[in-house]
């Protein structure tokens, strides 16, 4: 016993060498077990971590490599967007078909030339009138979404009432909420607007794209106003206000379409309801 | 004692750095890559504790599998090296100063040029030698094996004597 004892002092590292060898050998025998080992892999955090900082850090480094591709990877594409926008532009010359758009829609396409935007209520301008097929109380939408309400029209130019006008009032809901309020617009911000009268049972949330409910006669179901900005109460307590971001940029606003048919369509619709019906309208 | 210690912890997690950060990113030829993790191991001093020679040597082969995701191969490569280092030692060192009881530090100097590169050749060798048999077993052409083997060697052959040139005169 006493030999074994001595034996084994003596040759301590002996042993402790092909035990290491062992667990070493079983390791790369065993390696296939993934999950197993996954501890003893670059997948455990600290060589994450360790990793995450070179990577960071060589990342710093190769900047300059980045913003010349950066720059580069710009030019060629504003050379691609002005000859798609060329292609665009021959291809939209009558009227313009926006994908929220149904198709059967007919769409004026018309431009904006004057616009005011600090005003309580401020109106557009836009190149077409009553010899294009426009009337009061079309929908105007711009390629953001909503962006007015035709008000007059002469022969050639038309005045839109814009969502920056305070008497402007838009029948609108949250995209996946089926509880509907009220857009108005508080004079100040230019993007800024705000639906009231939500119910506070209305489960709607920060982030969620605000769209037109169909219940109006101008406006077909949705049609994209803006996002949510923030949840609030309104003044009364009563029911919530939501601050919303307008999706339309009334500073830079130029292309908008009039809907011209909806009307037109609504009775159409009605009429075919009444005939099934069999009332004679 | 403890300066000792602190010391080589010190010295392995920089040539571990060097090695995870920086020459396990070195490819040449698609295939050579310097181990520098032999340095450390060749530089234990005569007369060194085998067991402690062979813990901390398989430590540091752990976490070096760790980063590398070489599974063990580090591991059994530190360990061997480890194993042998001793006698490698007494092999090149000049037996002049031959007392086993003296800490005897192998460096370029102590042990000159000529014994200290082939002492490291030698440990150099042996460590590629094992490390890319073992990964071998993943890779099928023994041509690709001995272009590693030997463009490893040199290649952390001169990487130590760079380094070793640059420590020792400093001090």
């Amino acid at each position: 016993m006493r030999n074994l004892f001595d034996f084994l002092v003596k040759y301590s590292y002996w042993l402790l060498f092909l035990v290491l060898e062992g667990i070493s050998l079983a390791m790369l025998v065993s390696h296939n077990s993934y999950h197993g080992s996954v501890f003893l892999s670059s997948a455990n955090r600290v060589t994450g971590k360790v990793y995450e900082w070179e990577s960071e850090l060589t990342s710093y480094l190769s900047l300059k490599d980045a913003n010349r591709q950066l720059v580069d990877d710009n030019v060629e594409m504003r050379l691609r967007i002005a000859a798609l926008e060329k292609q665009l532009e021959d291809a939209r010359k009558d009227s313009l078909q926006l994908d929220f758009v149904a198709p059967e829609y007919h769409l004026v396409h018309a431009q904006v030339v004057k616009a005011t935007l600090h005003r309580n209520n401020n109106y557009l301008t836009i190149d077409k009138g009553a010899r294009d097929g426009i009337r009061p109380e079309m929908a105007v939408i711009s390629s953001g979404g909503v962006a007015g309400i035709v008000y007059l029209t002469s022969e050639h130019y038309s005045i839109v009432i814009p969502l920056l006008n305070v008497r402007s009032s838009i029948s609108c809901k949250a995209r996946n909420s089926k509880y509907f309020g009220t857009l108005q617009w508080q004079r100040g911000a230019v993007n800024i607007a705000y639906v009231i009268d939500v119910p506070r049972h209305a489960n709607v949330h920060k982030g969620e794209v605000v769209e037109t409910n169909g219940f109006s006669e101008v406006f077909p179901a949705g049609i994209p106003i803006g996002r949510i900005l923030d949840v609030g109460d309104s003044p009364d307590g009563l029911s919530f206000m939501l601050k919303v971001q307008l999706f339309t940029d009334f500073s830079t606003l130029r292309d908008v379409c009039v809907l011209t048919n909806y009307h037109r369509m609504e009775k159409k619709i009605l009429e075919q309801k009444a005939d099934s019906l069999g009332i004679d309208p | 004692m403890n300066r000792g210690i602190i010391n080589r912890f010190l010295g392995f997690c920089i040539v571990l750095l060097v090695q995870v950060l920086v020459l396990n990113n070195v490819h040449i030829l698609g295939v050579v890559t310097p181990l520098l993790l032999v340095y450390p191991i060749l530089c234990f001093h005569r007369g060194a504790m085998r067991v402690s020679l062979l813990l901390w040597s398989f430590s540091f082969g752990i976490i070096y599998d760790m980063f590398s995701d070489t599974w063990g191969m580090g591991m059994f490569t530190n360990t061997l090296l480890a194993f042998i280092q001793p006698g490698l030692l007494n092999l090149f060192s000049p037996h002049d100063e031959d007392d086993e009881e003296t800490e005897f530090e192998p460096d370029l100097f102590s042990m000159g040029i000529g014994h200290f590169l082939a002492y490291a050749f030698f440990g150099t060798l042996i460590y590629h030698t094992v490390f890319n048999l073992l990964n071998a077993f993943n890779v099928s052409s023994i041509i690709y094996t001995l272009i590693a083997i030997g463009g490893g060697t040199l290649l952390s052959l001169v990487i130590i004597f760079f380094t070793e040139l640059i420590i020792r005169k400093r001090r």
